[in-house]
Protein backbone atom coordinates (compact mmCIF):
# COMPACT_ATOMS: atom_id res chain seq x y z
CA UNK A 1 0.00 0.00 0.00
CA UNK A 2 2.77 2.36 0.73
CA UNK A 3 4.60 1.38 -2.08
CA UNK A 4 1.79 2.49 -4.06
CA UNK A 5 1.32 5.69 -2.60
CA UNK A 6 4.74 5.86 -3.50
CA UNK A 7 4.87 5.13 -6.78
CA UNK A 8 1.75 7.46 -7.08
CA UNK A 9 3.64 10.27 -5.51
CA UNK A 10 6.55 9.85 -7.85
CA UNK A 11 4.23 10.00 -10.75
CA UNK A 12 2.37 12.71 -9.76
CA UNK A 13 5.71 14.84 -9.02
CA UNK A 14 7.00 13.73 -12.34
CA UNK A 15 4.16 15.33 -13.73
CA UNK A 16 4.79 18.67 -11.86
CA UNK A 17 8.10 18.47 -12.92
CA UNK A 18 7.33 18.50 -16.84
CA UNK A 19 4.76 20.92 -16.02
CA UNK A 20 7.30 23.11 -14.67
CA UNK A 21 9.50 22.55 -17.65
CA UNK A 22 6.96 23.57 -19.93
CA UNK A 23 6.12 26.56 -18.02
CA UNK A 24 9.86 27.75 -18.33
CA UNK A 25 9.94 26.63 -22.33
CA UNK A 26 6.66 28.71 -22.96
CA UNK A 27 7.54 31.84 -20.42
CA UNK A 28 10.87 32.48 -22.88
CA UNK A 29 8.63 32.59 -26.01
CA UNK A 30 7.46 35.69 -26.99
CA UNK A 31 4.08 34.22 -28.21
CA UNK A 32 2.51 37.09 -29.38
CA UNK A 33 2.74 39.49 -31.61
CA UNK A 34 1.43 43.38 -32.10
CA UNK A 35 -0.08 41.95 -35.58
CA UNK A 36 -1.69 38.73 -33.91
CA UNK A 37 -3.43 41.68 -31.40
CA UNK A 38 -4.77 43.90 -34.12
CA UNK A 39 -6.14 41.28 -36.01
CA UNK A 40 -8.10 39.62 -33.11
CA UNK A 41 -9.32 43.35 -31.56
CA UNK A 42 -10.24 44.09 -35.16
CA UNK A 43 -11.72 41.23 -36.51
CA UNK A 44 -13.24 40.11 -33.30
CA UNK A 45 -16.53 38.38 -35.31
CA UNK A 46 -17.84 34.93 -33.13
CA UNK A 47 -19.31 32.31 -34.00
CA UNK A 48 -22.86 33.99 -33.67
CA UNK A 49 -21.81 36.94 -35.84
CA UNK A 50 -20.79 34.59 -38.36
CA UNK A 51 -23.75 32.68 -38.35
CA UNK A 52 -26.43 35.53 -38.11
CA UNK A 53 -24.52 37.14 -41.31
CA UNK A 54 -24.93 33.77 -43.25
CA UNK A 55 -28.64 34.22 -42.26
CA UNK A 56 -28.99 37.31 -43.59
CA UNK A 57 -27.63 36.42 -46.70
CA UNK A 58 -29.42 33.02 -46.81
CA UNK A 59 -33.19 34.19 -46.07
CA UNK A 60 -33.45 36.66 -48.90
CA UNK A 61 -31.90 34.30 -51.01
CA UNK A 62 -34.62 31.33 -49.90
CA UNK A 63 -37.21 34.88 -50.34
CA UNK A 64 -36.67 35.37 -53.86
CA UNK A 65 -35.96 31.88 -55.26
CA UNK A 66 -39.58 30.61 -53.62
CA UNK A 67 -41.23 34.03 -54.84
CA UNK A 68 -40.01 33.03 -58.18
CA UNK A 69 -40.93 29.72 -58.00
CA UNK A 70 -44.68 31.13 -57.04
CA UNK A 71 -44.68 33.47 -59.86
CA UNK A 72 -43.38 30.28 -62.77
CA UNK A 73 -45.67 28.08 -61.18
CA UNK A 74 -49.01 29.75 -59.80
CA UNK A 75 -48.95 33.39 -61.23
CA UNK A 76 -48.71 36.54 -59.29
CA UNK A 77 -51.01 34.60 -56.34
CA UNK A 78 -50.16 37.32 -53.44
CA UNK A 79 -52.06 35.16 -50.66
CA UNK A 80 -48.94 32.08 -51.22
CA UNK A 81 -46.57 35.19 -51.59
CA UNK A 82 -47.24 37.12 -48.68
CA UNK A 83 -47.69 33.71 -46.97
CA UNK A 84 -44.04 32.64 -47.88
CA UNK A 85 -42.00 36.20 -46.66
CA UNK A 86 -44.42 35.52 -43.37
CA UNK A 87 -43.00 32.26 -43.12
CA UNK A 88 -39.19 32.65 -43.64
CA UNK A 89 -39.87 36.29 -41.61
CA UNK A 90 -41.12 33.71 -38.59
CA UNK A 91 -37.51 30.96 -38.81
CA UNK A 92 -35.76 33.64 -39.45
CA UNK A 93 -36.69 35.41 -36.02
CA UNK A 94 -36.73 31.99 -34.23
CA UNK A 95 -33.29 30.69 -36.01
CA UNK A 96 -31.65 34.00 -34.54
CA UNK A 97 -33.41 33.53 -30.89
CA UNK A 98 -32.08 30.35 -30.50
CA UNK A 99 -28.90 31.03 -31.75
CA UNK A 100 -28.68 33.95 -29.01
CA UNK A 101 -28.76 31.30 -26.56
CA UNK A 102 -25.17 30.00 -27.24
CA UNK A 103 -23.90 33.57 -27.87
CA UNK A 104 -20.36 35.22 -26.46
CA UNK A 105 -21.36 36.78 -23.17
CA UNK A 106 -22.67 32.91 -21.66
CA UNK A 107 -18.68 31.92 -22.67
CA UNK A 108 -17.14 34.54 -20.56
CA UNK A 109 -19.33 34.58 -17.70
CA UNK A 110 -20.34 30.63 -17.17
CA UNK A 111 -19.10 27.84 -16.33
CA UNK A 112 -18.27 24.73 -17.87
CA UNK A 113 -21.54 22.50 -16.89
CA UNK A 114 -23.91 25.69 -17.03
CA UNK A 115 -22.26 26.28 -21.01
CA UNK A 116 -23.51 22.18 -21.59
CA UNK A 117 -26.93 22.92 -19.49
CA UNK A 118 -27.37 25.61 -22.60
CA UNK A 119 -26.37 23.96 -25.25
CA UNK A 120 -28.96 21.16 -24.26
CA UNK A 121 -31.74 23.81 -24.09
CA UNK A 122 -30.35 24.89 -27.55
CA UNK A 123 -31.15 21.69 -28.81
CA UNK A 124 -34.25 21.27 -27.03
CA UNK A 125 -35.82 24.59 -28.33
CA UNK A 126 -34.18 23.96 -32.09
CA UNK A 127 -35.71 20.27 -32.05
CA UNK A 128 -38.93 21.69 -31.53
CA UNK A 129 -38.44 24.30 -34.17
CA UNK A 130 -37.25 21.82 -36.93
CA UNK A 131 -40.41 19.69 -35.74
CA UNK A 132 -42.82 22.18 -37.06
CA UNK A 133 -41.55 24.29 -39.21
CA UNK A 134 -41.80 22.17 -42.39
CA UNK A 135 -45.76 21.34 -41.40
CA UNK A 136 -47.11 24.54 -43.21
CA UNK A 137 -44.73 24.24 -46.58
CA UNK A 138 -46.32 20.80 -46.45
CA UNK A 139 -49.80 21.37 -46.41
CA UNK A 140 -49.58 24.53 -48.54
CA UNK A 141 -47.29 22.61 -51.20
CA UNK A 142 -48.68 19.34 -51.25
CA UNK A 143 -52.55 21.27 -51.11
CA UNK A 144 -51.99 23.41 -54.21
CA UNK A 145 -50.16 20.21 -55.97
CA UNK A 146 -53.48 18.57 -55.52
CA UNK A 147 -55.93 21.38 -56.06
CA UNK A 148 -53.95 21.42 -59.26
CA UNK A 149 -53.65 18.07 -60.57
CA UNK A 150 -57.24 16.15 -62.63
CA UNK A 151 -56.29 12.78 -61.45
CA UNK A 152 -58.23 11.45 -64.08
CA UNK A 153 -55.84 12.96 -66.63
CA UNK A 154 -52.84 11.60 -65.12
CA UNK A 155 -51.39 9.46 -67.07
CA UNK A 156 -49.06 7.83 -64.91
CA UNK A 157 -50.85 7.67 -61.25
CA UNK A 158 -48.14 5.46 -59.78
CA UNK A 159 -45.16 7.59 -60.86
CA UNK A 160 -47.12 10.34 -59.23
CA UNK A 161 -47.33 9.09 -56.32
CA UNK A 162 -44.09 7.82 -55.89
CA UNK A 163 -42.70 11.52 -57.15
CA UNK A 164 -44.81 12.47 -54.27
CA UNK A 165 -43.60 10.43 -51.64
CA UNK A 166 -39.85 10.97 -52.94
CA UNK A 167 -40.59 14.45 -52.21
CA UNK A 168 -41.75 14.28 -48.94
CA UNK A 169 -39.07 12.00 -48.40
CA UNK A 170 -36.35 14.61 -49.27
CA UNK A 171 -37.98 17.86 -47.08
CA UNK A 172 -37.77 15.32 -44.33
CA UNK A 173 -34.45 14.14 -44.87
CA UNK A 174 -32.89 17.77 -45.20
CA UNK A 175 -34.69 19.14 -42.21
CA UNK A 176 -33.01 15.70 -40.16
CA UNK A 177 -29.93 16.77 -42.07
CA UNK A 178 -29.86 20.51 -41.12
CA UNK A 179 -31.07 19.59 -37.13
CA UNK A 180 -27.98 17.25 -37.15
CA UNK A 181 -25.70 19.47 -38.30
CA UNK A 182 -26.91 22.40 -36.04
CA UNK A 183 -26.99 20.11 -33.04
CA UNK A 184 -23.85 18.32 -33.58
CA UNK A 185 -21.71 20.70 -31.69
CA UNK A 186 -23.96 20.37 -29.27
CA UNK A 187 -24.33 16.91 -28.56
CA UNK A 188 -20.30 17.21 -28.53
CA UNK A 189 -20.20 19.87 -25.72
CA UNK A 190 -22.96 17.42 -23.44
CA UNK A 191 -21.40 14.20 -24.52
CA UNK A 192 -18.15 15.47 -23.09
CA UNK A 193 -19.84 16.56 -19.89
CA UNK A 194 -21.70 12.99 -19.60
CA UNK A 195 -18.26 10.97 -20.22
CA UNK A 196 -16.61 12.93 -17.65
CA UNK A 197 -19.11 11.40 -14.98
CA UNK A 198 -19.67 15.02 -13.69
CA UNK A 199 -23.13 14.77 -11.52
CA UNK A 200 -25.09 16.95 -14.11
CA UNK A 201 -28.68 17.96 -14.11
CA UNK A 202 -30.12 15.86 -16.93
CA UNK A 203 -33.17 17.02 -16.65
CA UNK A 204 -33.65 19.68 -19.10
CA UNK A 205 -34.54 22.94 -17.62
CA UNK A 206 -35.85 25.58 -19.67
CA UNK A 207 -36.21 28.81 -17.95
CA UNK A 208 -39.33 31.32 -18.26
CA UNK A 209 -38.52 33.06 -20.97
CA UNK A 210 -37.55 30.11 -23.21
CA UNK A 211 -40.97 28.21 -21.79
CA UNK A 212 -43.05 31.39 -23.42
CA UNK A 213 -40.92 31.12 -26.78
CA UNK A 214 -41.77 27.71 -27.26
CA UNK A 215 -45.28 28.63 -26.25
CA UNK A 216 -45.33 31.69 -28.80
CA UNK A 217 -43.93 29.60 -31.67
CA UNK A 218 -46.06 26.40 -31.17
CA UNK A 219 -49.12 29.22 -31.53
CA UNK A 220 -47.28 30.70 -34.35
CA UNK A 221 -46.74 27.52 -36.91
CA UNK A 222 -50.26 26.36 -35.18
CA UNK A 223 -51.56 29.71 -37.38
CA UNK A 224 -49.29 28.94 -40.17
CA UNK A 225 -50.67 25.67 -40.71
CA UNK A 226 -54.76 27.01 -40.59
CA UNK A 227 -53.20 29.83 -42.98
CA UNK A 228 -51.96 27.49 -45.26
CA UNK A 229 -54.99 24.90 -45.00
CA UNK A 230 -57.09 28.27 -45.99
CA UNK A 231 -54.96 29.39 -48.89
CA UNK A 232 -55.38 25.69 -50.05
CA UNK A 233 -58.80 25.56 -49.64
CA UNK A 234 -59.18 28.87 -51.38
CA UNK A 235 -57.39 27.10 -54.67
CA UNK A 236 -59.72 23.96 -54.22
CA UNK A 237 -62.64 26.23 -54.59
CA UNK A 238 -61.09 28.03 -58.09
CA UNK A 239 -60.84 25.86 -61.70
CA UNK A 240 -57.38 24.93 -62.05
CA UNK A 241 -55.25 27.59 -64.13
CA UNK A 242 -53.39 26.74 -67.14
CA UNK A 243 -50.83 29.13 -68.65
CA UNK A 244 -52.72 30.84 -71.61
CA UNK A 245 -50.79 29.10 -74.78
CA UNK A 246 -51.66 28.56 -78.22
CA UNK A 247 -51.78 25.12 -79.39
CA UNK A 248 -51.89 24.82 -82.84
CA UNK A 249 -52.06 21.58 -84.59
CA UNK A 250 -52.23 20.51 -88.51
CA UNK A 251 -54.00 18.33 -89.00
CA UNK A 252 -54.40 15.99 -92.44
CA UNK A 253 -57.73 15.03 -93.74
CA UNK A 254 -57.21 10.90 -94.11
CA UNK A 255 -58.63 9.61 -96.78
CA UNK A 256 -61.78 8.84 -95.23
CA UNK A 257 -62.37 11.43 -93.20
CA UNK A 258 -65.51 13.86 -94.93
CA UNK A 259 -66.47 15.95 -92.20
CA UNK A 260 -63.58 19.13 -92.81
CA UNK A 261 -60.88 20.45 -94.40
CA UNK A 262 -58.23 22.45 -93.34
CA UNK A 263 -56.19 23.00 -89.72
CA UNK A 264 -57.50 21.40 -86.20
CA UNK A 265 -56.65 24.55 -83.60
CA UNK A 266 -56.90 24.17 -80.31
CA UNK A 267 -56.79 26.29 -77.68
CA UNK A 268 -56.89 25.81 -73.98
CA UNK A 269 -59.01 28.53 -71.53
CA UNK A 270 -59.21 28.41 -67.84
CA UNK A 271 -61.61 25.64 -67.62
CA UNK A 272 -59.56 23.25 -69.38
CA UNK A 273 -62.52 23.19 -71.95
CA UNK A 274 -61.31 22.38 -75.42
CA UNK A 275 -62.49 24.99 -78.01
CA UNK A 276 -62.49 23.89 -81.34
CA UNK A 277 -62.59 26.74 -83.70
CA UNK A 278 -66.21 26.47 -85.59
CA UNK A 279 -64.78 28.19 -88.66
CA UNK A 280 -62.15 26.01 -89.46
CA UNK A 281 -64.98 23.08 -88.83
CA UNK A 282 -66.68 25.06 -91.53
CA UNK A 283 -69.33 26.01 -88.46
CA UNK A 284 -70.75 23.00 -87.75
CA UNK B 1 -9.97 56.05 -24.32
CA UNK B 2 -10.12 53.29 -26.64
CA UNK B 3 -6.50 53.15 -27.23
CA UNK B 4 -6.37 53.35 -23.34
CA UNK B 5 -8.68 50.17 -23.20
CA UNK B 6 -6.79 48.52 -26.03
CA UNK B 7 -3.37 49.22 -23.94
CA UNK B 8 -4.87 47.64 -20.90
CA UNK B 9 -5.96 44.50 -22.95
CA UNK B 10 -2.74 44.00 -24.38
CA UNK B 11 -0.76 44.40 -20.85
CA UNK B 12 -3.08 41.79 -19.59
CA UNK B 13 -2.59 39.15 -22.26
CA UNK B 14 1.17 39.55 -22.34
CA UNK B 15 0.89 38.52 -18.54
CA UNK B 16 -0.68 35.51 -19.49
CA UNK B 17 -0.02 34.45 -22.54
CA UNK B 18 1.69 31.19 -21.37
CA UNK B 19 -1.81 30.05 -19.51
CA UNK B 20 -3.56 30.65 -22.91
CA UNK B 21 -0.73 29.16 -25.15
CA UNK B 22 -0.85 26.04 -22.56
CA UNK B 23 -4.52 25.47 -22.63
CA UNK B 24 -4.35 25.54 -26.68
CA UNK B 25 -1.32 23.22 -26.57
CA UNK B 26 -3.55 20.60 -24.55
CA UNK B 27 -6.37 20.93 -26.38
CA UNK B 28 -5.30 20.85 -30.25
CA UNK B 29 -3.24 18.32 -32.39
CA UNK B 30 -1.05 20.54 -34.51
CA UNK B 31 0.76 23.85 -34.34
CA UNK B 32 -2.02 25.10 -36.97
CA UNK B 33 -4.44 24.36 -34.49
CA UNK B 34 -2.78 25.93 -31.97
CA UNK B 35 -2.72 29.10 -33.68
CA UNK B 36 -6.25 28.73 -34.36
CA UNK B 37 -7.20 28.43 -31.09
CA UNK B 38 -4.57 31.16 -29.25
CA UNK B 39 -6.44 33.96 -31.77
CA UNK B 40 -10.05 32.62 -31.48
CA UNK B 41 -9.30 33.28 -27.47
CA UNK B 42 -8.37 36.21 -27.61
CA UNK B 43 -11.10 37.27 -29.63
CA UNK B 44 -13.46 36.36 -26.62
CA UNK B 45 -11.54 37.72 -24.29
CA UNK B 46 -11.26 40.92 -26.23
CA UNK B 47 -15.11 40.99 -26.78
CA UNK B 48 -15.54 39.77 -22.66
CA UNK B 49 -12.88 42.33 -21.24
CA UNK B 50 -15.82 45.08 -20.99
CA UNK B 51 -17.73 43.17 -18.98
CA UNK B 52 -14.64 41.50 -17.25
CA UNK B 53 -12.73 45.07 -16.25
CA UNK B 54 -11.11 43.50 -12.67
CA UNK B 55 -14.38 41.50 -11.06
CA UNK B 56 -12.91 38.37 -10.62
CA UNK B 57 -9.35 37.50 -10.62
CA UNK B 58 -7.65 38.32 -13.94
CA UNK B 59 -6.26 34.46 -14.04
CA UNK B 60 -9.38 32.81 -13.24
CA UNK B 61 -11.14 34.67 -15.97
CA UNK B 62 -8.73 33.75 -18.35
CA UNK B 63 -8.85 30.44 -17.41
CA UNK B 64 -12.40 29.95 -17.84
CA UNK B 65 -12.68 31.65 -21.32
CA UNK B 66 -10.09 29.73 -23.01
CA UNK B 67 -11.30 26.58 -21.46
CA UNK B 68 -14.83 26.92 -22.20
CA UNK B 69 -13.60 28.40 -25.68
CA UNK B 70 -11.11 25.29 -26.35
CA UNK B 71 -14.02 22.90 -25.50
CA UNK B 72 -17.41 24.70 -26.77
CA UNK B 73 -15.61 25.98 -30.02
CA UNK B 74 -16.66 23.99 -32.86
CA UNK B 75 -13.25 23.07 -34.78
CA UNK B 76 -14.81 23.63 -38.48
CA UNK B 77 -15.37 27.09 -37.41
CA UNK B 78 -12.59 28.12 -35.72
CA UNK B 79 -10.76 26.69 -39.44
CA UNK B 80 -12.73 30.00 -41.10
CA UNK B 81 -11.56 32.39 -39.66
CA UNK B 82 -7.73 34.36 -41.02
CA UNK B 83 -4.68 33.41 -38.60
CA UNK B 84 -2.03 35.20 -37.45
CA UNK B 85 0.98 32.87 -36.80
CA UNK B 86 2.28 32.87 -33.52
CA UNK B 87 5.71 33.87 -32.39
CA UNK B 88 6.81 30.38 -31.27
CA UNK B 89 10.21 29.07 -32.34
CA UNK B 90 9.82 25.81 -30.50
CA UNK B 91 7.66 22.99 -32.34
CA UNK B 92 6.22 21.57 -28.44
CA UNK B 93 4.75 18.49 -30.80
CA UNK B 94 8.26 17.79 -32.08
CA UNK B 95 10.68 16.30 -29.50
CA UNK B 96 14.03 17.21 -30.35
CA UNK B 97 15.89 17.98 -26.56
CA UNK B 98 15.43 16.77 -23.61
CA UNK B 99 12.85 19.59 -22.20
CA UNK B 100 10.73 19.57 -25.63
CA UNK B 101 10.54 15.57 -24.53
CA UNK B 102 9.52 15.85 -21.09
CA UNK B 103 6.65 18.47 -22.88
CA UNK B 104 5.47 16.15 -25.53
CA UNK B 105 5.18 13.20 -22.62
CA UNK B 106 3.61 15.22 -20.70
CA UNK B 107 0.99 15.96 -23.53
CA UNK B 108 0.71 12.83 -24.03
CA UNK B 109 -0.30 12.08 -20.82
CA UNK B 110 -3.26 14.70 -20.60
CA UNK B 111 -4.38 14.59 -24.26
CA UNK B 112 -5.85 10.99 -23.32
CA UNK B 113 -7.85 12.57 -21.00
CA UNK B 114 -11.56 13.51 -21.72
CA UNK B 115 -12.07 17.53 -21.85
CA UNK B 116 -13.05 18.05 -18.38
CA UNK B 117 -10.94 15.78 -17.07
CA UNK B 118 -7.98 17.74 -19.13
CA UNK B 119 -9.25 20.90 -17.52
CA UNK B 120 -8.81 19.83 -14.06
CA UNK B 121 -5.33 18.64 -14.04
CA UNK B 122 -4.52 21.99 -15.59
CA UNK B 123 -5.96 23.88 -13.34
CA UNK B 124 -4.68 21.90 -10.42
CA UNK B 125 -1.19 21.48 -12.34
CA UNK B 126 -1.22 25.50 -12.61
CA UNK B 127 -2.00 25.41 -8.75
CA UNK B 128 -5.40 26.99 -9.18
CA UNK B 129 -7.31 26.20 -5.93
CA UNK B 130 -10.03 23.89 -5.79
CA UNK B 131 -12.73 26.49 -4.60
CA UNK B 132 -11.17 28.25 -7.78
CA UNK B 133 -11.60 24.90 -9.86
CA UNK B 134 -15.27 24.25 -9.07
CA UNK B 135 -16.30 27.59 -9.70
CA UNK B 136 -14.73 27.10 -13.56
CA UNK B 137 -16.20 24.11 -14.10
CA UNK B 138 -19.31 24.14 -12.49
CA UNK B 139 -18.63 21.40 -9.83
CA UNK B 140 -18.45 21.82 -6.02
CA UNK B 141 -14.70 21.57 -4.49
CA UNK B 142 -15.21 18.63 -2.93
CA UNK B 143 -16.76 16.76 -6.24
CA UNK B 144 -13.13 18.73 -7.17
CA UNK B 145 -10.89 16.09 -4.68
CA UNK B 146 -12.66 13.49 -5.57
CA UNK B 147 -12.33 13.56 -9.34
CA UNK B 148 -8.30 14.69 -8.98
CA UNK B 149 -8.00 11.83 -7.39
CA UNK B 150 -9.78 9.63 -9.84
CA UNK B 151 -7.78 11.03 -12.63
CA UNK B 152 -4.34 11.44 -11.13
CA UNK B 153 -5.24 7.21 -10.64
CA UNK B 154 -5.70 7.09 -14.08
CA UNK B 155 -2.75 9.21 -15.18
CA UNK B 156 -0.59 6.86 -12.93
CA UNK B 157 -2.05 3.90 -14.73
CA UNK B 158 -1.51 5.31 -18.04
CA UNK B 159 2.45 5.45 -16.91
CA UNK B 160 2.46 1.84 -15.63
CA UNK B 161 0.56 0.31 -18.40
CA UNK B 162 3.72 2.03 -20.73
Amino acid sequence: MENKNNNNLSELDQLKAQYETLKERFDQQEIINDRLLKSSIKNSTDYYTRYRRRQFILYPLFAVIGLLCIHLFQGNDLSIMLFWIVFLSVCFAIEIWTMRKLKIKTMENNDLLTLSNQARNFKKLYSLYIAQYPIPVFILTLGILFANTEFSRLPNMGAFIISLGALVALFVGVSIAEFRYKTKHCDDIIRQIEASEIPTDNKIRLNRQQKWFCIAMSIVFLGLDLWAFMIVAEHAKLPPKRPHEEYVLEYERGTDDFTTEGTLEIRPVDADTVAISSELLGGK
Amino acid sequence: MNNDKEYQFEQLVRRHKRTIYTVCYMFSHDKAEIDDLFQEILIRLWKGFDTYEGRSDAKTWIYRVSLNTAINQDKKERRRIETVPLTVDIDPYEADDPSTHQIRELYDRISRLDLIDRSLILLWLEGVSYDEIGAIIGITPNNVGVRLMRIKDKLVKMSTKE
